[in-house]
């Protein structure tokens, strides 16, 4: 049993059929990379399974139940976290207010009020930190004072601490340097390793390459090719996802 | 340190020094506050070196007295713009809740009748605000501009264009009061701060303000209740300038449909000279308190210096845009130049 | 050497006085002529003041057997409301219009359109920038604020036994052209005492709150001060409320017009003196302005309605009491055509 697995996934926008069908199945401990050009419906796929956007046909499983996310939230819930290309994090919070935003831990103030438990987030924010070696120096330092990668880093580790069975990365290294891809490409393979299952969408054949263990590639609205990574090229990959496969099928 | 390599991208090893001192002020948690706070200090040093009026029992009084109805106000202004809004009403709603406070005491409604009752119109007024804002989607700069020329309206059309006169001796000797050498406005001021401090700082409502201001999109994925936030903070906005609109009422024992008129700004000013930023995510009750002592202090200053009234407008607003521009200095040091 | 002008209202000005007392003699008053309705264009309908003219003005309507049109924006800085206004009545063709001009600039144009159309328009309480209207009747923010410096300068030789000592005085906004008119006539007066230093004037921006902060800190800073002038109502109602606070006693205080508040501190002697207007001889007068312009009389082209000033001791006066509080204003012998003229000076 898979861990994830969507059958026919079908959604339109008006007269615009952006998923035409779209099976898709992720195992636990492994990164699946999802490429495609743009347009090819990456985005919506993962906004389907994140709970954003309702379908309008087909079937998703998580664990083996199916599941039907009204928000967000509910995905979130479920075990599925999203680390968007924009990060979404709260640049004047700390780093530990933004591991854990919207679901503060809170003790009783005079045994009464509800106040935020800022010393065990302090505390769960420096093990995290430490676990993932990710060289982010403090816990309250706030994220306006961040890199770009150790912003990425503050993401991933949300997702970590929250035992999310999927993680969904959205372009994490788009805005990066260089040198902090390798730090968000080792943060990847580290959440495999803890037995999540890592869905990746990315532009860069050689990143993916590097990431995943398998590849699907999108073209206009389906899945035309799933492979494992050590079995393919860029060149064979630029192929599906350019349609050059499909012109010659239907050419032949 | 790695958080610091952000500094490097300044490319002049020459700032330097500056991030040290800016690192050195964020250990105190309040960069501007506490420039702020100094400048006040200091302010009140030389006057009371300079002049043999200032530092007397009278007008230390007169200042707490000042800034108390002032800083309520400020504090209330704060809310709407920690999540990236702003509340122009608020001069408004101080002069529509004191005409009618003031009304419904004269026509006979017992006092905590007709506090209720007024705070239960801050209530409403900040409900619409927030409606407005996120039901509707027009922007708090506009439904609160409306406000502001609405509620003021309101307030001449309540008392028929005079001052409401002729409160009960309670509510007017309210105002004068002093427990503890301390006037009730100043207690009322601190109770009203303790406690919006207190939700602003230790509560999950106040934390979704502070990141629903840095990163809508980051708050409404985390799942917090946005609408709520937006109620929330309207409603404080609209109920301290409520309660500073009575407040105002007992110390000038009437209710006047031009009360308030500008302070909208006042308020603005003190939170932002206070540490807050206009674009949302950041600003405190204490950093407000300081700015609105500030400037309470210069006007002070100004009558008992006998300082042109017009030099103190001028010095008014040089000083909050040399705060902010120090301000967005240090922010940007802290993050790196972008 | 102090000129010890007359405080009681029983003098109205001269001008007032003649010009009434030549349209009692005419027979223009007793005509009765029921369909002729003259416009009142006031300034804010939302204000108490106004109210207080357009009762005039039906007295006024009420005595020449005629009909009056209330109308006017709601609110002082509704130029364009009240320009349409004037518009819309130009093209109904009245027989005459009163207007309380909103900006002496914006409303000379429709003033001077009306005059073209061969309407008389009587202009109360505020000038215009035109000459091109019937008459002008207004008070005469000089000579009003000269009253308020003579009653600051008595209400001192009262307390201290000679008028000096130090003043200073609270102004409302420098812009407003009254306004300026009045400061400058309290300076005036204020000169004629060569005893009295005038020490510093505050800006409090019309706001009673910042009056009173104002007031605090003056009296602060001032310890020998003798006397503050406050040159309008929200003005006096703010230094009044400071003087209460603080318990200054021995100092004058002065202010204008008459909010209910004001002349509460009038009567417990917190202000001395308060010199007050009379927006209800504006309408009244220029209701009967307009008619007499209607009926082709010849009028004069500027009116000063005049400023009375109320003390401590004749707040409870009969003759006060509908100058303090215009609701209560009825028109009393002493300002009917037939009262007897007597010279401001």
């Amino acid at each position: 049993m898979s861990l994830l697995e969507v059958r026919d996934l079908k959604k339109r926008f008006g007269a615009v059929e952006v998923l035409c069908g779209v099976d898709l199945t992720l195992e636990a401990g492994e990164v699946l990379a999802v490429v495609g050009d743009n347009g090819a419906g990456k985005s919506t796929l993962i906004k389907h399974i994140s709970g954003v956007y309702r379908r309008d046909g087909g079937d998703i499983s998580l664990g083996g139940e199916a599941v039907s996310f009204d928000s967000p939230k509910e995905a979130r819930r479920a075990g599925i976290e999203t680390v968007y290309q924009d990060l979404a994090l709260a640049d004047e919070l700390s780093v530990g207010a933004n591991i854990f935003l919207g679901r503060e831990p809170t003790r009783r103030w005079l045994g009464l009020l509800p106040v935020i438990d800022r010393g065990r987030i302090q505390q769960e924010t420096q093990r995290l930190i430490d676990s993932i070696e990710s060289h982010i120096p403090d816990g309250a330092t706030t994220v306006a004072g961040l890199s770009g990668g150790q912003r990425q880093a503050v993401a991933i580790a949300r997702a970590l601490y929250w035992d999310a069975k999927v993680v969904i990365l959205d372009e994490p290294t788009a805005a990066l340097a260089v040198m902090e891809r390798e730090n968000v490409i080792k943060l990847s393979r580290m959440l495999a390793a803890k037995g999540v299952g890592v869905i990746y969408i990315g532009h860069n054949l050689v990143e993916i390459l590097e990431v995943a263990d398998r590849i699907a590639v999108m073209y206009r609205g389906r899945i035309v090719h799933v492979t494992r990574s050590e079995e393919t090229t860029q060149e064979e990959l630029i192929k599906y996802m350019t349609g050059y496969s499909e012109r010659r099928e239907s050419a032949a | 340190m790695a958080a610091h390599d952000a500094n490097l991208s300044l490319g002049r090893r020459m700032k330097a020094p500056a991030a040290t001192r800016t690192r050195h002020l964020r250990k105190w948690g309040l960069p501007v506050e506490t420039l702020v706070l100094g400048l006040t200090l200091a302010l009140w040093i030389v006057m009371a070196l300079t002049t043999s009026t200032f530092l007397t029992a009278n007008n230390v009084v007169n200042i707490l007295r000042q800034v108390s109805i002032d800083s309520i106000i400020a504090f209330g202004v704060l809310f709407p713009i920690l999540i990236r809004g702003i509340d122009l009403s608020v001069g408004s709603v101080v002069a529509l809740s004191g005409v009618v406070c003031a009304s419904l005491l004269t026509a006979g409604v017992p006092i905590p009748l007709a506090i209720g009752l007024t705070l239960l119109l801050g209530v409403a007024i900040g409900s619409l605000n927030a409606f407005s804002v996120y039901r509707l989607g027009i922007p708090a700069f506009i439904i609160t501009l409306a406000g502001l020329q609405a509620f003021r309206g309101g307030a001449f059309l309540v008392s028929d264009g005079t001052s409401v006169f002729g409160l009960p001796k309670a509510l007017s000797t309210f105002a004068r009061a002093e427990w503890l050498g301390i006037p009730s406005l100043f207690w009322s001021m601190l109770i009203i701060g303790l406690v919006l401090h207190f939700i602003l700082s230790r509560t999950r409502t106040g934390r979704y303000m502070l990141a629903m201001g840095s990163n809508h999109e980051s708050a409404r994925r985390a799942g917090i209740n946005i609408k709520r936030i937006v109620f929330f903070a309207y409603i404080i906005s609209s109920v301290t300038a409520c309660i500073a609109g009575m407040l105002l009422m007992s110390r000038m024992s009437i209710g006047s449909p031009t009360a308030g008129v500008a302070y909208e700004l006042n308020a603005i000013a003190a939170a932002v000279v206070g540490g807050a930023s206009l674009f949302g995510g950041r600003g405190s009750v204490l950093g407000t308190f300081i700015g609105a002592l500030l400037f309470a202090t210069i006007a002070n200053a100004a009558n008992l210096l006998g300082i042109d009234s017009f030099w103190q407008m001028v010095a008014t607003g040089v000083l909050i845009a040399a705060v902010v521009y120090v301000d967005n200095l240090h922010k940007r040091r802290q993050s790196g130049v972008k | 050497m102090p000129r010890h002008t007359p405080c009681s209202p029983r003098f109205a000005p001269l001008a007032l006085g003649v010009a009434l007392a030549g349209l009692s003699a005419s027979p223009l008053a007793s005509a009765q002529e029921s369909d002729i309705t003259i416009p009142v264009v006031i300034k804010a309908t939302t204000a108490s003041y106004w109210q207080a003219v357009f009762d005039g003005a039906h007295q006024a309507a009420d005595r020449l057997g005629i009909q009056i049109e209330e109308l006017g924006p709601a609110n002082e800085t509704e130029v364009a409301r009240q320009i349409a206004i004037m518009e819309n009545l130009i093209s109904r063709q009245p027989s005459a219009i009163v207007l309380a001009p909103v900006s002496n600039d914006a409303m000379a144009g429709p003033v001077e359109s009306a005059t073209d159309a061969g309407i008389p328009v009587v202009i109360i309480d505020s000038g215009v920038d035109t000459d091109r209207y019937a008459s002008l009747i207004a008070t005469d923010n000089f000579a009003a604020g000269q009253r308020a410096g003579h009653a600051l300068a008595e209400c001192m030789e009262r307390t201290g036994g000679e008028p000096a000592g130090q003043v200073a005085y609270l102004r409302t906004n420098p812009n407003g052209e009254s306004l300026v008119s009045r400061d400058n006539g309290f300076l005036d007066a204020i000169g004629e005492y060569p005893e009295i230093e005038v020490v510093d004037n505050r800006v409090a921006n019309n706001d009673t709150a910042k009056a009173m902060n104002d007031t605090l800190d003056l009296l602060n800073r001032y310890p020998d001060l003798k006397g503050i002038f406050a040159d309008n109502q929200l003005m006096g109602d703010g230094a009044g409320t400071a003087f209460a606070e603080q318990g200054a006693e021995d100092v004058c205080l002065v202010a204008f017009d008459s909010s209910e508040l004001e002349v509460d501190f009038l009567r417990q002697g917190i202000i001395d003196s308060l010199v007050v207007q009379d927006p209800y001889m504006m309408g009244y007068t220029g209701v009967w302005f307009a008619y007499a312009a209607s009926q082709g009389v010849a009028l004069p082209t500027s009116v000063d309605t005049g400023v009375h000033v109320a003390t401590t001791e004749s707040v409870d006066e009969p003759d006060f009491t509908g100058l303090l509080d215009p609701k209560q204003r009825q028109l009393t012998p002493y300002l009917a055509p037939s009262a007897t003229a007597a010279g401001d000076d």
